[in-house]
């Protein structure tokens, strides 16, 4: 929240802590992808689209991007097992095709 | 307090200070001067440990820097840098709390924060200020922290001059009751209204210290700073041309 340089003046341990949270997340995305398969870009992308619709206030972020997550993903869902009904889109290849250009838009903005 | 010797600093090749020698006391002002990208900033991050000189000793309270732990140093110094990221939606009190060892809200009555004149801007996003009021919620958050040594870097920046002078006293009335501030100032009324010491940087790694009287001469300053200056003692200034 203040970078960082006043992290470390405020005496926080800086290069642990990088450590530790990275550690953290890689657990927390494992478990997320072994329970629910390789579904790409939703959590690349809505966080963002999150953070532009709500500002950066990170309890918004987070209880937005959960739901957002959600909601995306039941419609990608929903898409996919319809769109060449009776055969199966796999959800993966639809976030993708959603995701890739709106996160290359996200980034290109800039 | 804080025991400097032989103190050299380095950025890549560049030297920035050459063997500096200073002794720093409680209650003591001690105003850092200097060109742009000299070094001044490097020093302050170099005074709590948290870079790393090329050669030479510093010793806080007759103990090596080094052997402190990053948690101590951080309840004996306490470091005003540059105006922190604004667009993480943090309210002003928000950020106080960041920098305060318990409640904000608490230490702000103890400390009186209404002398920064954040009252009505509480519970305002930084991104919401203007950077003079962000700065003065970094002077705030300077005085939450009652740690006995203020690292304060240009604290004046984007201030109006109501609130110069008043972080200036601030800076005065806290050296009195026994802190030791070391600022990075860039104004010459200001250092020679404050300092009990300065520190003058030449830009080349060369260091000068001394009182207030003796190194804010236009013999120093003019070569250092290459201007032409006019004046004497508190009114030294800088000529702008036509007169």
């Amino acid at each position: 929240m203040l970078g960082e340089r006043h992290a470390e003046a405020l005496g926080v341990n800086v290069s642990r802590l990088r450590i530790t949270l990275l550690f953290l997340a890689s657990a927390v995305t494992a478990v997320a992808v072994t329970a629910a398969g390789t579904i790409g870009f939703i959590g690349l992308v809505v966080p963002h689209l999150m953070r532009l619709v709500f500002g950066s206030l990170h309890k918004a972020v987070l209880i937005s991007s959960a739901f957002g997550g959600g909601i995306l993903l039941i419609m990608a869902d929903t898409t996919a097992r319809t769109i060449i009904s009776p055969a199966e889109l796999p959800v993966g290849v639809l976030t993708a095709m959603i995701g890739v250009p709106l996160f290359l838009y996200l980034l290109l903005r800039r | 307090m804080l025991n400097i010797q032989q103190l050299s600093l380095k950025r890549g090749n560049k030297t920035l200070i050459q063997a500096l020698n200073i002794q720093m006391d409680a209650g003591q002002v001690v105003v850092v001067l200097g060109p742009n990208g000299a070094g001044k900033s490097t020093l302050l991050l170099a005074l709590q440990n948290m870079f790393t000189p090329s050669h030479g000793d510093i010793q806080l309270k007759n103990k090596p820097l080094t052997g402190y732990s990053r948690q101590d140093l951080s309840y004996i110094f306490t470091w005003q840098g540059d105006l922190p990221p604004s667009e993480f939606g943090l309210t002003v009190l928000q950020r106080l709390t960041l920098s305060a060892e318990g409640d904000a809200e608490e230490q702000y009555q103890i400390m009186r924060l209404d002398y920064m004149e954040l009252n009505g801007l509480k519970h305002r996003a930084l991104g919401d200020l203007s950077s003079g009021e962000r700065q003065r919620v970094e002077i705030a958050a300077t005085m939450v922290r009652d740690n006995p040594i203020w690292l304060m870097d240009e604290p004046t920046a984007h201030l109006d001059m109501k609130h110069q002078v008043d972080c200036l006293k601030l800076i005065k009335q806290q050296a009195k009751q026994g802190r030791l501030i070391i600022t990075v100032l860039h104004d010459l009324q200001q250092a020679a209204g404050v300092a009990d010491k300065v520190v003058l940087f030449d830009g080349c790694g060369g260091v000068s210290v001394g009182t207030a009287k003796d190194i804010l001469i236009a013999a120093r300053l003019e070569p250092v700073f290459k201007v032409k200056l006019k004046g004497t003692g508190k009114d030294l200034r800088p000529e702008y041309g036509e007169d």
